[in-house]
């Protein structure tokens, strides 16, 4: 689901997906799409994240981390 | 993914039309944010580098107090999808002042037919809505005041810079303020200030017919004002509308562009078998059909009066049903609920024949394009029959329930229009007078008696402040007999009028069966001996009565009287305006090499037809 929601919000292909891939290594992922990012996250996941949790998300270790912390097994 | 790569490789074949077609399939099935985003990045570029036709040619600036780039997406898909092919300029949040008051800003250098202007209660009101409880009223007043009034001169200073038309949003009152329950009971609350603010923006720019005012508090509580904003956008991003309701709100504006674009429908079309009632007449016999103030019935009831409250404001109405025609009459002739009557509809085809024929007999007969006529009918074979062998009349999908048939129609955004004039109040009486006109017309044998019969009476006057309106909607609506097909708004209009070099003509006819209103208009502009006409044009529903006749007359004499030796003519043909390219050749003018129809005044036909009493001024 999650490589799914990348796919879509930042054209990300899995293949290319890294714990480290983050803002500063993907040229799409910038402050509009991340605003995407966390509405579609909210959406698919059913969860509300925090706006202080939704501006450290910055890469995609910090997103698996912050939705596992919502209960979410990945 | 696969839809946005096979849009991005027909934009690169320059297949544009399959690029669009292939965005809104993908839309109709994902309309989240990031797929608006994706398609508006992929195709507006490639849009913006055509050279688009002007019926197809929009376009739209949008100013506002918050970020408000998203809307881009979801309007220019709303325009793509009834044909049109706008461009954006969207400046960022907060510079609207400075783009309307600089001489040469963006805005100004883009020349936006249409600017949007979205602002929010809290950066025009500030600490009244901050600390509500620390101001006193008349200072909060004087706030309030100071400004909206400095809003209104701002609108006011971009129509002196621009012909555009400018839709204004006016403020959201708070659903829930520190006042709480107490809000409508203690003056100056935070409800009262925004109320108060609204009010003097619309009455400081209600005369203004450049400026329209869209009601956002009301729409914003028509979509529900908790689901209106996503707070979390807002404290990220300035963001202040939810994605939805920015969607919701791209649907609002279509309501103003439509009718700016001339793209509003005038005709409805109706089926009557469970669509004006509930259960089929054939079957269930006039007392069995459903049409009542109870249940079932009241919700046929209830949308015949929104139907006959559209008829009011201008929509021609039209039956197409397949029915005995004696036995549908006599309920609508009869039954005690039927709130639309005979006299609602101007054209009726009851009858076993094909709906399809009996829609293009509808159109002949009213002179209406079919692509200015919605259909409803609540039978999903027959609305399939119609959209493939009609595509261009708007065929609208009833829903299963009675219920929603009202609400479906008002959320329609197709019969709307920009201002109300007399004439469109007037309009259904006028279609429905022409068929009578239709009726003599079979029995009088010849069309001179006809038109003696007609006792027509032409009226041809300077333009005033009453007719003005009425031109400017005639320029932008007319499109068959009108030799230039040059659209002018109120303010355009109102320049010629005061230049001593142009002569505005308003012309009125009436006869027999009743007035017909301003039917006519004439430009002309008077350079020294020749006089250009520059625009003339007669509205449909008068056209083969020689009143053209009478309008060139008059130019001629008042020429002649000025002093001119000739009138010079232009034909600019268009796709709907063949009818007159020989008009000029017709009374008489030779087209000299540029193309331009000379008529030597001494030679031009001054008198008026014999069967048509003028009155001129």
């Amino acid at each position: 689901m999650l490589d799914n929601l990348l796919a879509k919000v930042l054209h990300l292909d899995p293949g290319d997906v890294t714990d480290e891939t983050s803002m500063e290594s993907v040229q799409r992922w910038d402050s509009v799409r991340h605003l995407m990012l966390v509405s579609e996250l909210e959406k698919q996941f059913k969860i509300t994240l925090a706006t202080r949790e939704a501006v450290k998300m910055r890469n995609i270790f910090l997103i698996k981390k912050a939705l596992q912390e919502h209960g979410i097994e990945l | 993914m696969d839809q946005l790569r096979d849009c991005e490789r027909r934009i690169n074949d320059g297949d544009i039309p399959g690029a669009i077609t292939v965005a809104l399939e993908a839309l109709s099935s994902d309309s989240s944010p990031v797929t608006y985003c994706d398609f508006y990045d992929l195709l507006s570029p490639a849009t913006d580098r055509m050279e688009i036709e002007a019926p197809k040619r929009l376009k739209i600036a949008i100013l506002s107090t918050y970020t408000f780039d998203a809307m881009a997406g979801y309007l220019y898909f709303e325009c793509v999808r009834i044909g049109l092919l706008p461009k954006f300029y969207i400046a960022g949040f907060g510079q609207y002042v400075q783009e309307i008051i600089g001489q040469t800003s963006g805005l100004y250098q883009f020349q936006p037919d249409l600017l949007i202007i979205a602002a929010h209660a809290e950066a025009m009101l500030g600490p009244v809505l901050e600390s509500p409880f620390r101001i006193e009223v008349p200072k909060k007043q004087k706030i309030v005041e100071e400004s909206a009034q400095k809003f209104s001169d701002l609108i006011d200073h971009f129509c002196r810079q621009s012909s555009g038309s400018a839709l204004v949003h006016n403020l959201m009152t708070p659903a829930i303020s520190p006042y709480g329950i107490l809000e409508n009971k203690i003056e100056g609350s935070p409800g009262d200030c925004v109320r108060l603010y609204n009010k003097i923006v619309s009455s400081r720019l209600s005369d203004n017919s450049q400026v329209h005012i869209l009601d956002f508090d009301s729409w914003a509580g028509y979509f529900g004002k908790s689901r209106v904003r996503n707070p979390k956008m807002w404290y990220m991003a300035k963001i202040y509308l939810a994605d939805d309701f920015m969607a919701f709100l791209a649907r609002v504006y279509m309501r103003y562009i439509k009718p700016l674009k001339s793209l509003n429908k005038k005709c409805l079309v109706l089926d009557l078998d469970n669509t004006l009632w509930g259960g089929i007449l054939g079957e269930d016999g006039a007392h069995g059909i459903d049409l009542d103030t109870g249940p079932p019935g009241n919700a046929y009831r209830d949308f015949q009066f929104f139907i006959k409250s559209l008829k009011d404001r201008g929509l021609i109405l039209a039956i197409n049903s397949r029915n005995n025609f004696e036995e549908a009459m006599s309920v609508i002739r009869t039954h005690p609920y039927m709130i639309l009557k005979e006299d609602d509809f101007s054209s009726v085809k009851i009858n076993w024949n094909d709906k399809v024929k009996n829609l293009e007999q509808i159109s002949n007969e009213l002179n209406i394009g079919l692509d200015s006529m919605i259909y409803l009918d609540d039978n999903p074979a027959e609305r399939l029959l119609v959209r493939q062998f009609l595509p261009e009349i708007l065929t609208v999908d009833l829903p299963h329930d009675a219920s929603l048939y009202r609400v479906t129609l008002e959320e329609m955004t197709d019969w709307d229009s920009l201002a109300l004039t007399e004439e469109d109040r007037r309009r259904p009486q006028l279609y429905l007078s022409e068929r009578r006109r239709d009726d003599l017309k079979r029995s009088s044998g010849s069309m001179e008696k006809f038109l003696a019969s007609l006792e027509m009476e032409v009226e041809i006057k300077p333009a005033d402040d009453f007719s003005l309106p009425r031109l400017a909607q005639l320029t932008q609506r007319t499109n068959q007999f009108n030799l230039t097909t040059r659209r002018y708004n109120e303010k355009q209009l109102e320049q010629m009028r005061r230049s001593p070099l142009y002569r505005l003509y308003a012309v009125g006819a009436k006869d027999r069966f009743g007035d017909n209103g301003l039917i006519g208009a004439a430009i002309v502009f008077k350079q020294g001996a020749a006089w250009r006409i520059d625009t003339f044009l007669l509205s449909c529903r008068v056209i083969g009565r020689q009143i053209e006749t009478v309008m060139l007359a008059k130019i001629a004499r008042d020429a002649r009287v000025g002093g001119a030796t000739c009138l010079e003519g232009e034909y600019l043909p268009t796709a709907k305006n063949n009818q007159v390219q020989n008009f000029y050749a017709g009374l008489g003018f030779k087209q000299n090499p540029d193309g331009l129809w000379i008529g030597d005044i001494s030679r031009l036909q001054t008198a008026y037809p014999a069967f048509i009493g003028v009155h001129e001024e």
